[in-house]
C-alpha cells in the first residue's frame, strides 16, 4: 500500500526531500536552541567576561529566529507536496474510473461507489503530511542525535536512542496494533448501525406509530453503546500512550544524566555540557514521537488506499474488442434478435427483438422495473447482452468499439447529468459546434426560450452547483436539447420528459416526432398519450415483450397496454 | 446563507458540560497535580545539574535526587494519562446521551424534520462523533490553559521577577496577534472561498458526470482533472501562506521568549545577580509556559467541526427528554370504538422559512363512519392535513377534535391505538415478511396475522417462496416488488382494525394492479369506520361519500363527489372521470 502511494511521488521527488530536510531542521533547531541556551547558562555561571559568550548569545538568537521560520517553510512546502500527490491521485483514480462507468460504479447494495471513492481520495491526503512525513524525519532525527551523543560516549547514545526507539516506534506500534483490531470492531458496529439507522428513520413514524419506536431506540442504542465501549477502550489506550510517551521524554534526559554526571566527574566531558545535554536531548523528542498523534489514522487510511486499489483492478464494465472493425459508413440501425441480459445472476431481459433503423419511431412502454433501461443500456452499448444477437448497421456488435457505436447516438439517460458551466457551455458538451441562434432554437422546442430569456445573465447564466436554480423538470429539458444538439444522429431516450407537466411533455414530443422518425429513435416512455404517432409499440412486463404493435392496434387488444391506458385517464393531472 | 451565531452555540455546546462533572472533576485535579509534579521535576533537574557541574557531586551521592525525579515522571505520567482517559471518557458520557435525547426526540414522537434521513444519519453518527473533540479535547485543553502558564508564572516570579515579567507579558499578547492574523486570513480565504469551492465543485462535476461524459462520447477529461486540481493547489496555497502565520507567531513567541530569557538570565548569572540553579528551573520551564497555548490552537479546528454539527443538534434535540409514555386511559374515550367524526375548526399551518401558509383557515366536518376523499394539486394542503390528523406537527392556530375530544387533548399513546396510517411508501424492516406484518399490532395471534395474509391476497406469492413467510425481505424491503409492498401494508391495515384509518394512494400510475388493489382495500376496510383518503384517481374519488378539493391550503369545493368533480368540468362516466375538453 505503501510503495503504492509513494509511486505517485516520483515526478516531484525534490520537492518531497525538501519537505522532509526542513521537518528535520525545524526539530533539530529546536534542540539547538535548549543546546545552546544551557550552554550559554552554564558558561555565564563560570562568570567569564560577557564577550566571550557573544558567539553562544548569537547561537541561541539564531536558533530561535531560524526555528519558526523553518517550521513556517516547512509546513508550505508539505502542503504543496501533498496537493500536489492528490492532484496526480485524482488524476489516476479519473483514468481508472473511465472503462468502469457507468455499470460498476454502483456496487451490488446500490451504494455508490463513486461517492466513497471521492471521500477515499481526500482521506488519503493526511498519509504524507501526518504519517509518511513524521516516520522518515523521526529516524533522520533519532539517528543524528545518537550519532552526535556516540562522540561523547557509546552508553550514553544508546540509553537516548533506546528511549527514541520507544516513543517514536515501539509505543506507537503497540498502540496502533491493538487500535487497528479495535478499529476494525468498531467499524463493523458503525456499519451495523447505519444500516439499521437508515430503515429505522425512514419507518420512524410507522414504528411510532405503532407503539414499536421504543424497542428499535433500545436496539439502536444498544449498538451505539457498545461502539461506545469500543472508542473507550481505544481512547484509553490513546490516553495512555500520551502519558507514557511525556514519561520516556522525561526518562532520556534522566539517563543522559545518569551516563553524563560520571564523564563530568572523570574530567571526560566539560561540566558546561552537562545543562546542554540534557536540554537537547529533551528537545529531540517533539521530533522522534510525532508519528504517535498520528497513528490511529493509518486504519482508515490504509482502507481508502485498499479501496482504491481495488477499484484500479476491476475489469471494464465493457470490454473493447482487441481490434475493433470498422463502423460501416452510411445509416445507423439496430437489429436485436431474441436478445437477453442480466446483472451478474439476475436475469432482466429475455427474447427481445427489435429493429431500430431510420425513418422508424419505436417507443417501450411498461410498469417499473419491467427492463425498459436495461434495453436502452444494450443500444447505447454499455452493458453486453448474454444471449441473442445484437447487430449495429448489419456487424455484430461485439466486433465494434462501443464508443464508435455512441458517436453516433444523441443519448438521454435517467441519470443524466448537468455539470456546472454557462448555459452556452451546456450547449457544447455534446461536441457539436452550436451557435446562438441554434441554442435558441433548441430552448423554443423544449419551451424553455422564455425562462432562458428571464435568466439575469442570458446564455452567460451559471448552470449547477452554485449556479441558477434549475428545478428537476427544466433541468430534464436542458438535457434533451442538449441531445439534440448532437445532430442527424439516432436519438435514444429514456424517459426524457417524465419531470415535466404532462401539457408540456405531450407538447415537447410532438415537435421532436420528426426528428425521432427521420434520424431513427427509441424513447422510453411511461406516459402512453403522445405515442399515437410512433409507428411501433413495445409493452415490456418482467423482461419480456407483452404485446407490439402501433397505438390504434394495441388500443383494440384486451390486455396491459388498454389497462395501463385506463389507469393513466383516471388519474388527476399532478 | 445565514450564518449560525458560533458564539451562542458553543456556550449551549459547554452547557452539557455538566453532564460528567465528575469525570471533568477528576481530569481537572490530575491537571492541577501534573502542573504541580511539572514544577517538581523542573526544580528538581536545576538542582541535580546544579551539584554535579557546579559542586562537582558524584552519581552516587546525587542519587536520591535522581531517583526523587523518576518517582515526579512516573507521577506525572501516570496524571497525564489519567487525566486524557477521564476528557475522553467525559466525551463519551456526554455523546451517549445527546444521542438518547435526540433518538427519543425522533423515534419516540416523530415530528416533521427539515433534514432528509440521510442528514439525520450522518448527524447522529459523524455529527455526534464530532461532539468528541470538543468535550474530549478543546474543553480540557481550555482548563489546562487556566492552570499550567498560570502557576508556571507564579513560580517563575518569585524566583526571578524579569522572567516573570516576560512571561506574564507575552503570554496575552499571543492570542491577540493569533487574532488578528486569524482576521486577515479569514478575509482573505472569504474572497477566496467561492473560487475555491467552484474548483472542488468542478472536480466532482466531472467525476459524478461521468457516465454522461461518456453517453456524449467526451470522457477523455484527465487533463481538464489535473489543470482543475493544480489551480485548486494554487489558490489553497495562497490562503495557507497567510493562515500559517498564525502558527508562526506561537513558535515565534515561544522559541523568542526562550532565547530572550536565556540571554537576560545570562546577563544577569555574570553580573552574579542570580544563581545557576534558578535560572536553570527558569528556563525548562519557559516553554512549557508556551506549550498549552500551542496546543490549545491546534484544538480551535476540533471546536469549530463541532460547531458546525452543533448549530442542527440543537434545531434536531427536544427541549426535555419526553416523559415515559402515559398509560392511563382518557377517560373520554369510549372504551369500545365505535366510528369517529373528524371536526377541523379554523386551521392553519405554515412551514418555516416558506412565503405561503401550507393550510390556510381550513375548516371542515368529516362525519362518522363515512370514506372522505381528499384531493387537489401537489402543494395544496394534503399531505399537510394528514400530518396535523397524525398528530406529527401541531397547527399554528385552529383545532381538531375528534369523536369530541380535542386532538391536542389526547394522549399520543392513545391516539395511535385508534388510528391506522397508510403511507404512500410504507415502511419495511429487515426480517421476515410476516415480522412485518405483524409488526403493526403489538398483541396479535398466529390466527390473526394468517387472516391478514389472507385478507391481502398473499397466499399465492408466499406458495411460491420455499419459505414462504419466513422469508427475509432484505434491508429496508430491499427486496420486495412494489406489488408485494402494498400487500404487506395492506394486510397490516387489516390487522390493526381501528375506528380511524388514513390511506395515501400510492402514485405509481401505471401499474393496474395497485389500483384495483386500493379500490378493494378502500370498500373492505372500510366498514364502520372513517376513512380519510388522498386520492390521485378519479375511480378512487368516486368511490368516496365526501370529496374535498384542496387548493393552496384552503377548500375550493367539497360535498358529493359527483358534484364537485363536474363543477371542476370533470365529465364523470361509468368507467370513471374525465377531463372535460
Amino acid at each position: 500500500m505503501l510503495s503504492w502511494y509513494t509511486g505517485g511521488f516520483k515526478p516531484f521527488r525534490a520537492w518531497v526531500v525538501v519537505a522532509l530536510l526542513l521537518g528535520v531542521a525545524v526539530v533539530l533547531t529546536g534542540m539547538g536552541l535548549m543546546v545552546a541556551s544551557g550552554r550559554l547558562l552554564s558558561e555565564a555561571a563560570l562568570r567569564p567576561p560577557i564577550l566571550d559568550l557573544m558567539v553562544i548569545v548569537t547561537a541561541v538568537r539564531f536558533f530561535a529566529l531560524s526555528r519558526a521560520a523553518l517550521r513556517y517553510l516547512e509546513r508550505l512546502v508539505s502542503h504543496d507536496v501533498t496537493f500536489r500527490l492528490l492532484r496526480e491521485l485524482r488524476v489516476r483514480v479519473y483514468q481508472h474510473l473511465v472503462p468502469l462507468a457507468p455499470l460498476r460504479l454502483w456496487d451490488r447494495q446500490g451504494g455508490d461507489l463513486l461517492a466513497r471513492l471521492i471521500g477515499d481520495v481526500e482521506n488519503l491526503q493526511n498519509v504524507y503530511i501526518r504519517l509518511i512525513a513524521p516516520a522518515i524525519s523521526s529516524v533522520v532525527i533519532a539517528l543524528v542525535t545518537v550519532g552526535a551523543l556516540a562522540l561523547i560516549d557509546l552508553k550514553l547514545a544508546l540509553a537516548v536512542g533506546g528511549c527514541h526507539v520507544l516513543a517514536g516506534w515501539l509505543i506507537p506500534g503497540w498502540l496502533s496494533w491493538h487500535g487497528h483490531r479495535l478499529g476494525v470492531l468498531r467499524q463493523r458496529i458503525k456499519a451495523r448501525i447505519s444500516a439499521q439507522a437508515t430503515e429505522t428513520l425512514a419507518g420512524r413514524v410507522a414504528l411510532a406509530h405503532w407503539g414499536r419506536a421504543p424497542l428499535a431506540r433500545r436496539r439502536w442504542l444498544r449498538l451505539a453503546a457498545l461502539e461506545d465501549r469500543v472508542t473507550g477502550v481505544m481512547n484509553r489506550l490513546v490516553a495512555w500512550q500520551e502519558g507514557m510517551i511525556q514519561g520516556v521524554t522525561w526518562t532520556g534526559m534522566i539517563l543522559s544524566l545518569v551516563f553524563a554526571i560520571p564523564l563530568v566527574q572523570r574530567g571526560e566531558l566539560a561540566g558546561v555540557l552537562l545543562a546542554a545535554i540534557a536540554l537537547g536531548v529533551m528537545a529531540t523528542f517533539e521530533g522522534v514521537a510525532a508519528l504517535a498523534s498520528a497513528i490511529h489514522l493509518l486504519g482508515s487510511v490504509q482502507e481508502s488506499g485498499a479501496r482504491i486499489q481495488q477499484m484500479e483492478q476491476l475489469p471494464p464494465a465493457m470490454p473493447e474488442p482487441v481490434s475493433a472493425m470498422p463502423l460501416p459508413d452510411g445509416p445507423l440501425s439496430f437489429v436485436l434478435d431474441e436478445v437477453g441480459a442480466a446483472y451478474g445472476e439476475q436475469n432482466i431481459l429475455d427474447g427481445i427483438c427489435l429493429d431500430l433503423a431510420p425513418g422508424r419511431a419505436v417507443a417501450v412502454v411498461g410498469p417499473n422495473g419491467s427492463g425498459k433501461s436495461t434495453l436502452a443500456r444494450l443500444l447505447t452499448r454499455v452493458l453486453e447482452p448474454t444471449t441473442g444477437t445484437l447487430l449495429v448497421s448489419g456487424v455484430d456488435a461485439t466486433t465494434l468499439s462501443a464508443r464508435d457505436v455512441r458517436e453516433r447516438l444523441a443519448i438521454v439517460s435517467q441519470k443524466s447529468h448537468l455539470f456546472m458551466g454557462t448555459l452556452r457551455e451546456h450547449f457544447q458538451w455534446g461536441g457539436d459546434p452550436v451557435t446562438d441562434n441554434e441554442i435558441d432554437q433548441l430552448l423554443e422546442l423544449v419551451r424553455l426560450r422564455s425562462w432562458a430569456v428571464s435568466l439575469p445573465d442570458g446564455l452567460q447564466t451559471q448552470l449547477g452547483e452554485g449556479g441558477a436554480m434549475v428545478s428537476g423538470g427544466e433541468a430534464q429539458r436542458l438535457v434533451l436539447a442538449r441531445a439534440l444538439a448532437r445532430r442527424d444522429r439516432m436519438l435514444i431516450l429514456d424517459e426524457p420528459l417524465n419531470h415535466v407537466d404532462p401539457e408540456t411533455a405531450d407538447a415537447i414530443l410532438a415537435d421532436i416526432l420528426p426528428t425521432l422518425k427521420q434520424n431513427g429513435g427509441l424513447l422510453i416512455s411511461h406516459r402512453l398519450a403522445g405515442l399515437s404517432g410512433f409507428d411501433e409499440i413495445l409493452v415490456i412486463d418482467s423482461g419480456r415483450v407483452a404485446q407490439r404493435g402501433d397505438f390504434p392496434t394495441l388500443c383494440r387488444q384486451p390486455g396491459l397496454f388498454r389497462e395501463m391506458l385506463n389507469v393513466e385517464l383516471d388519474v388527476m393531472a399532478p | 446563507m445565514s450564518e449560525p451565531d458560533t458564539k451562542a452555540l458553543h456556550q449551549w455546546l459547554t452547557r452539557f458540560r455538566s453532564l460528567a462533572s465528575g469525570l471533568y472533576a477528576a481530569g481537572s485535579i490530575a491537571e492541577v497535580f501534573s502542573s504541580g509534579l511539572l514544577i517538581a521535576q523542573a526544580t528538581l533537574t536545576a538542582h541535580i545539574i546544579n551539584a554535579a557541574f557546579l559542586a562537582g557531586m558524584p552519581l552516587p551521592s546525587l542519587a536520591p535526587e535522581l531517583a526523587l525525579l523518576a518517582v515526579a515522571t512516573v507521577a506525572r505520567s501516570l496524571c497525564t494519562g489519567f487525566l486524557r482517559d477521564r476528557s475522553l471518557q467525559a466525551a463519551l458520557v456526554i455523546k451517549g446521551h445527546l444521542r438518547t435525547r435526540l433518538l427519543s426526540g425522533w423515534l419516540d414522537c416523530p415530528r416533521f424534520s427539515a433534514l432528509s434521513n440521510g442528514e439525520m444519519t450522518t448527524l447522529a453518527s459523524e455529527g455526534l462523533d464530532r461532539m468528541e473533540g470538543f468535550f474530549g479535547r478543546y474543553l480540557p485543553q481550555k482548563f489546562s490553559l487556566m492552570v499550567r502558564p498560570l502557576l508556571i508564572v507564579a513560580v517563575v516570579l518569585r524566583l526571578d521577577p524579569w522572567s516573570g515579567l516576560l512571561l506574564l507579558v507575552t503570554g496575552p499578547l499571543i492570542p491577540v496577534f493569533m487574532w488578528l492574523i486569524g482576521d486577515a486570513t479569514r478575509r482573505q480565504s472569504d474572497r477566496q472561498w467561492t473560487q475555491l469551492q467552484r474548483m472542488g465543485g468542478h472536480l466532482l462535476d466531472l467525476i459524478r458526470g461521468l457516465p454522461t461524459l461518456i453517453d456524449l462520447g467526451v470522457s477523455d477529461r484527465a487533463g481538464e482533472v489535473r489543470e482543475v486540481s493544480e489551480r485548486y493547489r494554487m489558490v489553497t496555497m495562497s490562503v495557507l501562506r497567510t493562515a500559517f502565520l498564525s502558527g508562526m507567531v506561537l513558535e515565534l513567541a515561544a522559541s523568542l521568549s526562550t532565547a530572550v530569557v536565556a540571554v537576560s538570565i545570562g546577563v544577569r548569572l555574570i553580573e552574579g545577580t542570580m544563581l545557576f540553579e534558578p535560572a536553570l528551573f527558569v528556563l525548562i520551564l519557559t516553554p512549557e509556559f508556551y506549550l498549552p497555548l500551542r496546543q490549545f490552537g491546534a484544538e480551535r479546528h476540533a471546536a469549530m467541526d463541532a460547531e458546525a454539527s452543533g448549530y442542527f443538534l440543537g434545531k434536531e434535540l427536544p427541549e426535555e427528554t419526553p416523559a415515559p409514555a402515559d398509560t392511563s386511559e382518557a377517560p373520554s374515550l369510549p372504551a369500545v370504538p365505535g366510528a369517529l367524526a373528524i371536526e377541523i375548526d379554523s386551521v392553519s399551518y405554515q412551514y418555516p422559512q416558506r412565503q405561503q401558509p401550507a393550510l390556510d383557515n381550513l375548516c371542515l366536518t368529516l362525519a362518522a363512519g363515512q370514506i372522505h376523499v381528499l384531493a387537489g394539486p401537489s402543494g395544496a394542503g394534503k399531505s399537510t392535513l394528514m400530518r396535523l390528523l397524525m398528530k406529527q406537527m401541531e397547527p399554528d392556530r385552529g383545532t381538531l377534535t375528534v369523536g369530541g375530544n380535542r386532538l391536542s387533548d389526547v394522549p399520543m399513546n392513545h391516539w395511535r391505538e385508534w388510528v391506522t396510517w397508510v403511507p404512500q411508501a410504507p415502511a419495511f424492516f429487515s426480517g421476515s415478511i410476516e415480522s412485518n406484518v405483524r409488526m403493526a399490532c403489538r398483541e396479535v395471534t398466529d390466527r390473526q396475522v394468517a387472516e391478514a395474509m389472507r385478507f391481502a391476497d398473499m397466499e399465492d406469492w408466499l406458495a411460491t417462496l420455499p419459505k414462504g413467510a419466513a422469508t427475509p425481505v432484505g434491508e429496508a424491503g430491499m427486496k420486495l416488488s412494489g406489488g408485494q409492498r402494498q400487500r404487506i401494508a395492506l394486510a397490516r391495515a387489516y390487522l390493526r382494525q381501528t375506528p380511524l384509518l388514513f390511506l395515501d394512494e400510492p402514485e405509481s400510475g401505471l401499474d393496474p394492479r395497485s389500483e384495483q388493489m386500493m379500490s378493494r382495500a378502500v370498500r373492505a376496510l372500510s366498514a364502520g369506520k372513517t376513512l380519510v383518503v388522498i386520492a390521485h384517481r378519479y375511480h378512487t374519488m368516486l368511490q368516496a361519500d365526501t370529496l374535498t378539493w384542496l387548493e393552496a391550503g384552503k377548500i375550493a369545493a367539497h360535498g358529493n363527489p359527483q358534484a364537485v368533480l363536474q363543477a371542476r368540468n370533470m365529465v364523470v362516466g361509468q368507467q370513471g372521470a374525465r377531463p372535460s375538453c
